[in-house]
């Protein structure tokens, strides 16, 4: 285990080096921050135009919270570029796991999203006169957190199926975060959609996280928050679960066929 | 002419070959859904033409952020712009060619927007003013290929074009009212909406779905054409002077 974290570390690292080489604090603040602080502008002020305080709330709650998916997907990206560098054989020949540094390797991009909404959920409600009970709120964060994590384990699983289609990691990475943004209830409760398709939220991340911070911010018991974040944690371990094994899957494969490849 | 087809050939046989460049008609549909699902869930029937628009809109808009204005910049990395300095024909109707051809392309997600607002929802809007909506739409593929020339010279200024390109696009469709319409915008930010040529677009195609007479529909057009000119002649200008500096200073590469 400690072996293990070891690694994690060194990877990290080696992410933080990699992202802010081409990331300073400025350029995330003025280009990344304030487009995803703009998007959820964008929604909430649909919930103007439609009329209601009640629309405005939910809106922008939901795309407060959704806009931290893109960066907890860039994972996608990342991993088919890791694959592409030629790295992967001299994981699976080093006497440990492959798996660590591939499940690692969106983390930085991760905080950067948790980061992100966390901002837009401290600057934006004032703004639209949605109302959060202080000093509860300060909890949300956290919460965020919780979904980020849920979203970077679906994101490691998605790129674990794209690993063999580098050249469809773009569509992969859009219609992944896309997918969450249209059908978790972001924008409207999953209720909304057909039956067929209100079950298949049921196992996206986003749909339980966001529910657990809707019904904190509206004061529900604290059983119904936990249960839905309770929810969000297991759907998250579960595309973890089939990441770790899709993963592993793909190195067996490798093995047996050559496919390895070493070039970058 | 001749160059500007030429460009306008090179750019469909770049998009066949590859594909996944047509990023943005698979996104377009999430927007759809998302769009409309929020003013079917709210019971605003009044909207659906809003929520119509706005994806047709980003998706012209997401053309020229995703393909068009890549163009100069792709040029750069495969190393093609100091090759096409040195040939005897001017670069500029070329470039132009291959942007307008991606423009074309931009009227794609109307299509999809309406194909699926019919399949998914069973709605869409009515077209009460049919010719202002395509002299409408046709100024607006007009000015997008002016603005993508802009665009596109900008990023060849910038190490950072991508950042930038990934930033624009949600400022431009609030500014532009592609969905909210301007007057929902705080009083500071709406006089910035006039400069848009989106947000006259968004206005005048909005009116055009209405069965009230659209008022003022010529010089609202000439409003997007003008728009869209400046935009042209600004980044052929533009073009012309960066590219002349670059050689003067020996720095095509990183022009």
């Amino acid at each position: 285990m400690r072996d293990q974290l070891r690694v994690l570390k060194h990877g990290l690292i080696a992410s933080w080096t990699m992202y802010s080489a081409y990331q300073t604090w400025r350029l995330w603040t003025f280009t990344w921050l304030s487009r995803l602080l703009i998007q959820a502008c964008f929604y909430a002020l649909i919930g103007r135009m439609l009329g209601s305080q009640q629309q405005v709330d939910y809106l922008l709650i939901g795309n407060v919270v959704a806009v931290m998916a893109i960066d907890a997907t860039v994972v996608i990206l990342i991993s088919v570029g890791e694959r592409q560098s030629g790295t992967l054989a001299l994981m699976v020949a080093a006497p440990s796991t492959h798996l660590t540094v591939y499940l690692g390797k969106g983390l930085v991009n991760l905080g950067s999203g948790v980061a992100a909404s966390t901002t837009a959920f401290l600057v934006l409600p004032p703004l639209f006169g949605v109302r959060l009970p202080w000093p509860e709120a300060a909890l949300v964060p956290l919460m965020i957190l919780v979904v980020g994590v849920s979203c970077y384990c679906y994101g490691t699983c998605v790129a674990s199926f794209v690993l063999g289609f580098p050249s469809a990691r773009w569509l992969a990475l859009n219609v992944s975060y896309l997918v969450l943004m249209t059908f978790c209830g972001v924008n409207v409760p999953t209720s909304f959609w057909p039956d067929w398709l209100r079950a298949i939220t049921s196992v996206l991340p986003m749909t339980h996280g966001l529910a657990a911070i809707r019904a904190f911010i509206a004061e529900a018991p604290a059983s119904t928050v936990l249960g839905q974040l309770a929810l969000e944690v297991c759907v998250g371990a579960g595309w973890l679960a089939v990441a770790a094994m899709s993963f592993t899957r793909m190195v067996r494969r490798g093995r047996r066929d050559g496919s390895i490849e070493f070039g970058g | 002419m001749r160059l500007f087809l030429s460009g306008a050939r090179t750019q469909f046989w770049l998009v066949r070959r590859h594909p996944d460049e047509l990023l943005t008609l698979c996104t377009i549909p999430f927007t759809v859904v998302m769009l409309l699902s929020i003013v079917m869930h709210a019971a605003r029937p009044d909207l659906i033409a809003n929520a119509f628009l706005a994806p047709t809109l980003i998706g012209l808009w997401g053309f020229s952020t995703g393909l068009a204005a890549e163009v100069l910049v792709g040029e750069r990395w495969t190393s093609t712009l100091e090759l096409g300095m040195a040939a005897p024909g001017s670069l500029h109707p070329v470039y132009l060619g291959r942007i307008s051809a991606v423009m074309l392309l931009g009227v794609v997600p109307l299509g999809e927007t309406w194909l699926l607002g019919k399949l998914l929802f069973g709605v869409a809007p009515t077209v009460h003013h049919p010719w202002v909506f395509w002299a409408a739409m046709a100024a607006s593929v007009f000015a997008m290929a002016g603005t993508s020339l802009l665009l596109a010279v900008t990023m060849l200024l910038s190490k950072n074009s991508n950042n930038y390109l990934n930033f624009i696009g949600f400022p431009i469709y609030l500014l532009s009212g592609v969905m909210v319409p301007v007057q929902y915008l705080p009083e500071f930010l709406q006089p910035l909406s006039h400069v848009i040529f989106l947000s006259w677009s968004a206005d005048l195609m909005r009116d055009s779905l209405a069965a009230a007479p659209v008022a003022g529909a010529g010089w609202r057009l000439l409003a997007i054409v003008g728009l869209g000119v400046a935009a042209l002649v600004g980044g052929r200008v533009l073009l012309a002077l960066s590219l002349r500096r670059a050689r003067e200073l020996g720095t095509v590469t990183y022009a």
